[in-house]
């Protein structure tokens, strides 16, 4: 099911390669991941759950759950999402606890290289991208990493215009923001670039560990940004694990990265504007939409992207949850109910939909966990997102040599990310020696525009929420 | 027409006018056009990320076009369409009588302009391809 005619994106053709999937050839596009070439071939069902031996698809696509999980080559628990395929790879269903494999295996992992950069940023999207082109700038050495095969974060998907301030960069498609900054950091001098490469855990005495499916890399930098985006929330629902329910993220991923269609109708949960962006784009790449149900009694997104989808005919059914999704081994049907004032769901008003796919656009929580294991000091703010860490306004943790940016730091936009990022990349090198009176101007700039922008009535949740974790800078207050 | 009536925080409509039409007090502001000053010349159709504008032009003794932002397939000049409302419902047949494709417009966003009855001109805000 690949997307041939789109009115922005293009898919170019590359080399057919060929892998096998329980010993049947498959065909791929050189360059796709192994979960993207599958649901291609019409295979949404990629591993067992452990213990229950539930069918389970792709979820994310973005690494960050363990939906996708396969064998491959022999190497259990591999995320298919964001491991590209290859000639003649061996996949397999990954059924129950796997054995993880002995070192004789194509896990190398007795190979140990050591890496010391002045600035180690974790994440190349938006807030990554600009926090190592600002550290670099002023002429710290970088290395950045990320886990995806791709860089730009999820910008590479993002195939609307964004909105913001016409002097930055309002009004670009965020997938042409994401390609000009990777391109900038790809050709920097002082920026070493990692892709597919994941940051494992942040230890004592500044080491990081990281491995690159090859080998492990133990990095020894000065200073650590971490800039490792979001997580999308999974609800609850009977069967909400069943092959066909994804993140809206993820089949944003699969349709506008890869050019792969989800299925053929879909259910979006959630009208935030993530649900209704990702709706739009469903459209756009010819795939049909059944309704957006949204639990809440408004419409959460903008108004703007709101009725762009209506006016194509899609409804959007406030007061409503998903209440299951139902089929023999992958969604066949979904059904929601209408709940009453206080949450309560109102009998009787049951509506089902035929739909293959369930996409959940309920939300995001920052992806914490490096910060967590790196002994970052963090707190819980619904306004933010989750669990954010504390931090200063120069986007320094309570653990000194560590920053946060972006996503990360709590759910906002690739503007705010970008000016966070250029925040942290700016004091790291001022605090390792680099920079001057310039990298001063940048900090303040950037600190002007992300208040202007969370100014509007739309952001006052999220400035009480900032206010909470942001705690007075050790040095002069900017 | 700017449909637009939320405070985020964006401005390209007001930045890109070349006849300085649309005020917005600040960022965060909700845009208004000064009729006065407006051309029609629809640069604020291709420039808006949100799509929220639409232009109107009676001016012609040939009657009515609207002008809307459009993502998708593309129809052909003279091609019968049909014309949707806010909700997506069909309201009347329409005839396409220019375009603007992703490379030709100004932002990169293609633009179809169609002409509208009169009465429907406050109405008309979508096209669907009867194919
Ligand atoms: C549907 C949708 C529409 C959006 N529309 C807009 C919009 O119109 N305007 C706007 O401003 N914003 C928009 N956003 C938001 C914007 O995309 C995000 O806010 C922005 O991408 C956040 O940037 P980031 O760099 O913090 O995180 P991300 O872009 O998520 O990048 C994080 C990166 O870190 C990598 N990573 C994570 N963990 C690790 C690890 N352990 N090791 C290595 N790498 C790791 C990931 O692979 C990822 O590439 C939208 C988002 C979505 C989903
Ligand atoms: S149509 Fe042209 S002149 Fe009128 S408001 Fe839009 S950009 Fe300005
Ligand atoms: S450019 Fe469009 S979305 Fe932005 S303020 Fe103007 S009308 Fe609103």
């Amino acid at each position: 099911m690949r997307i041939n005619d789109h009115p922005i994106l293009s898919f170019p053709e590359t080399e057919t390669i060929t892998f096998s999937y329980q010993g049947r050839e498959i065909n791929a596009k050189r360059g796709e991941t192994i979960a993207a070439a599958l649901h291609n071939a019409g295979i949404t069902e990629l591993r067992n759950s452990g213990d229950r031996e539930r069918g389970r698809g792709l979820f994310c696509a973005i690494g960050k759950c363990s939906s996708c999980l396969m064998k491959v080559d022999g190497v259990p628990n591999v995320r298919t999402c964001i491991t590209m395929v290859q000639e003649g790879m061996e996949v397999e269903k990954q059924t129950g606890f796997p054995e993880i494999p002995s070192k004789s295996t194509k896990l190398k992992s007795e190979i140990i290289e050591k890496k010391s950069p002045e600035v180690l940023v974790i994440g190349g999207g938006p807030a990554g991208l600009r926090a190592s082109l600002t550290a670099a700038s002023a002429g710290a050495s970088v290395l950045v990493i990320d886990e995806n095969p791709l860089l730009g974060g999820q910008m590479i998907k993002q195939t609307h215009k964004f909105f913001g301030s016409s002097d930055q960069e309002a009004g670009e498609r965020g997938k042409d923001i994401g390609d000009r900054l990777s391109r900038e950091v790809s050709d920097h001098p002082e920026i070493e670039v990692m892709t597919s490469t994941s940051a494992v855990g942040i230890f004592e005495e500044k080491v990081g560990i990281y491995k690159n499916r090859e080998k492990f890399l133990k990095v020894d930098p000065e200073k650590t940004i971490v800039a490792t985006g979001a997580t999308e929330d999974m609800i609850k629902f009977p069967n909400n694990d069943m092959p066909g329910v994804y993140g809206a993220g993820g089949v944003q991923t699969l349709m506008n990265v890869y050019g792969v269609k989800p299925g053929d109708r879909v259910l979006m949960v959630g009208a935030g504007n993530v649900g209704l962006i990702i709706t739009y784009q469903l459209l756009q790449a010819n795939v049909e939409v059944a309704a957006i149900a949204e639990i809440a009694s408004e419409i959460g997104g903008y108004f703007v992207h709101a009725a762009k989808i209506r006016r194509h005919g899609i409804p959007i059914i406030t007061d409503h949850r998903v209440s299951r999704v139902e089929g023999t081994e992958k969604v066949e049907r979904a059904v929601i109910e209408e709940v009453g004032d206080s949450g309560e769901v109102i009998q009787g008003t049951e509506k089902k939909f035929d739909v293959d796919v369930v996409a959940l656009a309920a939300g995001l929580s920052p992806s914490y966990k490096l910060l967590n294991h790196g002994g970052c000091e963090l707190e819980f703010q619904p306004a933010l997102g989750g669990h954010v860490p504390k931090r200063d306004k120069r986007m320094r943790t309570t653990r000194e040599e560590i920053y946060v940016a972006g996503d990360a730091s709590g759910i906002e936009e690739a503007t705010s990310a970008m000016l966070e990022g250029a925040i942290a990349g700016a004091d790291a090198a001022l605090s390792i020696g680099k920079g001057g009176p310039g990298e001063e101007d940048i900090i303040r700039d950037a600190r002007e525009k992300l208040e202007k922008l969370r100014a509007g009535s739309y952001y006052d949740n999220l400035r009480s929420g900032l206010q909470e974790v942001e705690k007075p800078s050790r040095t002069k207050e900017q | 027409m700017i449909e637009c009536p939320q405070e985020i925080p964006c401005d390209p409509c007001q930045a890109n006018c070349p006849a300085g039409a649309i005020d917005l007090e600040d960022i965060n502001g909700t845009p208004t056009v000064d009729f006065e000053k407006c051309t029609g010349c629809s640069v604020c159709v291709e420039s808006c990320p949100g799509l929220a504008i639409f232009t109107v032009d009676c001016s012609s003794e040939k009657g009515c076009t609207v002008t809307i932002p459009y993502e998708f397939d593309l129809p052909e000049v003279g091609e019968e369409v049909i014309g949707l409302n806010r909700k997506g419902e069909e309201i009347s047949r329409v005839t396409v009588t220019s375009l603007k494709t992703k490379g030709d417009s100004a932002f990169d966003t293609p633009t179809v302009t169609v002409q509208v009855q009169e009465e429907h001109v406050n109405e008309l805000r979508n096209i669907r391809r009867s194919k």
